[in-house]
């Protein structure tokens, strides 16, 4: 039997993620010309790209756009494909590819990881729609297929198939292993695959370091003029909300309902209100993280693009304003207070993308989420040195820690999920 | 095998449910066939549940594919309300009926094509 067809107001349409993919070539073309932008694609394309590798510095900022187009396009077409319909879920998916295109995903080392997922459903004997979110998220590993082809100075003709023997047995692993990761922070690190990965990448890391294989850390980064972008994300991001209201039938009726979710894992919102409020969501999710990065005065560069196509994403996947903004000020909090710039990229980042705790604040309240935002900055920065920057979703896998630990003395303070299944 | 877990997984969540709304004598009917899962859950009760029905209607055509392997770990791990959400994402249909002081809770969740 075929999964029932979703009403028009449940879903978000192809149409509108190939569109998105089109806009990102066309704004690549037009910045570079389509000869530079090949050029740079080829750059980005045969980089290690480990953390912290900007497409816009490597390749320049056209090829950037014009690669994270290409993914969109390509996975709205695997979509397309499986014959799914796009809801919080999927979007969250492609969205973070757009975003993560800018900083470490491509082509060449985005498909064996896809492979290593069909291989996973053809051995369970599922349809391989069961695991494309894994195959979405499972491709915050792709530096490690780049970065064995490419990095390791072996001839192509070894570091090719290595490279993606890697990656399919990484596509094969993440969905293998992401359900029993999701029990030790119980939903409320939003980035459950970057937790996984980054335990899967930790493993892969250290597996090269045992062969005195060094991972250098990496910190090419954008520093050009950013204001077109800053524009650009501005308008998009009141276009949706304006485009959101007039598709909840001219009203924000249902956004304060929206606020009041806690945002865990799945909290999918254009299932459960409608695509109009999502839209909504998106846009103001977007202008937070916009605004705390102009406020933070920080350059937006690849991987700051990245950060807030991703919480653009998630806006439609558990996360809003009333759950986002206390994480934000715990990591503010913390970075003031710190040793860290608060407009280095860094500092920026651990904001943008410890985001993923945002049901704690959901959950628990703007206190809680607060201080798991002020947690996750210190963090974010200890762990990245374990999968050596081969794992993108960094903040995942240190929000899944930092998840972990906290939920359990939140439920003993609150006194909450004590006893309820009993 | 792996319905066999879905099932299991399906089971435990209607039983917990239950419990939650103090029935504790109870049968469940648990049929794996070649179109699909059903599995009854029958309760003795002085009256139904009372938000049976609107449980009933959130497990109605919410199944998502994309999301039941994906995120089905999480049942079992929070309260009973959390788990009902979470099987909206792995059951088609859902059905409700109280005769003779006897609540059946009846969901099925279809083979996929």
């Amino acid at each position: 039997m075929q999964t029932p067809t979703l009403p028009e107001s449940k879903k978000i349409p192809l149409s509108y993620l190939f569109g998105f993919g089109f806009l990102m070539i066309m704004i690549g073309i037009l910045i570079d010309g389509p000869a530079e932008v090949f050029r740079g694609w080829r750059l980005i394309s045969t980089a290690p790209g480990n953390l912290l590798s900007d497409g816009m510095a490597i390749g320049g900022v056209g090829a950037a756009f014009f690669n994270s187009g290409l993914l969109t396009l390509g996975w709205t077409a695997v979509v397309r494909w499986m014959k799914l319909e796009v809801t919080g879920g999927i979007f969250a998916g492609i969205m973070t590819v757009a975003g993560f295109s800018f900083f470490g995903k491509d082509l060449y080392n985005s498909v064996p990881i896809a492979l290593g997922g069909l291989l996973y459903a053809r051995s369970l004997n599922v349809h391989p729609r069961s695991v494309i979110l894994s195959m979405l998220f499972g491709t915050t590993l792709a530096p490690t297929v780049s970065f064995i082809t490419f990095g390791l100075g072996l001839p192509l003709v070894w570091g090719i198939p290595l490279g993606w023997l890697a990656g399919i047995l990484i596509g094969f692993l993440i969905p293998l292993t992401s359900g029993h990761f999701l029990a030790f922070h119980q939903g409320f690190n939003i980035y459950n695959t970057g937790f996984t990965a980054g335990i899967i990448g930790m493993s892969f890391a250290g597996l090269l370091r045992l062969f005195s294989v060094e991972i250098p850390t990496r910190r090419e980064l954008f520093n050009g003029d950013d204001s077109l972008i800053r524009i650009g994300f501005g308008i998009f991001f009141v276009a949706l909300i304006i485009f959101g209201y007039f598709r909840n039938g001219k009203s924000f009726a249902g956004y304060r309902k929206l606020l009041k979710e806690s945002g865990r894992l799945a909290t999918d919102y254009p299932l459960l209100f409608n695509n109009g409020l999502t839209y909504i969501n998106m846009g103001f999710c977007g202008l937070i993280a916009l605004g705390y990065v102009i406020v933070s005065n920080a350059v937006i560069n690849g991987p700051i693009i990245g950060g807030i196509l991703t919480v653009l994403a998630f806006s439609a996947f558990g996360k809003h304003p009333r759950n986002i903004a206390p994480v934000l000020v715990g990591t503010i909090a913390a970075n003031f207070f710190g040793v860290h710039d608060l407009s280095s990229t860094g500092a920026v980042l651990s904001g943008l993308f410890g985001t993923c705790l945002a049901p704690i604040s959901g959950y628990y309240g703007w206190i809680f989420g607060v201080f798991a935002g002020a947690l996750h900055t210190a963090m974010v920065n200890n762990v990245g040195f374990l999968h050596g920057g081969l794992n993108l979703y960094n903040n995942g896998f240190s929000g899944g820690f930092v998840a972990g630990l906290l939920v359990p003395v939140f439920d003993h303070i609150t006194r909450r999920n004590q006893n309820e299944n009993a | 095998m792996h319905e066999r877990i879905k099932a299991r997984k399906i089971a435990d969540v209607l039983v917990s449910y239950f419990f939650r709304n103090h029935i504790d004598d109870m049968t469940v009917d648990l049929k794996i066939a070649e179109s699909g899962t059903t599995i009854a859950i029958h309760g003795k009760t002085d009256a139904p549940i009372a938000d049976i029905r609107s449980v009933c209607d959130r497990l109605h055509q919410t199944r998502r594919v994309e999301f039941e392997d994906m995120y089905d770990d999480l049942i079992g791990t929070r309260s009973a309300e959390d788990d009902l959400e979470l099987l909206a994402l792995i059951v088609d249909e859902a059905e409700v009926s109280f005769e003779d002081n006897v609540l059946t809770l009846t969901v099925h969740r279809y083979r996929k094509s």
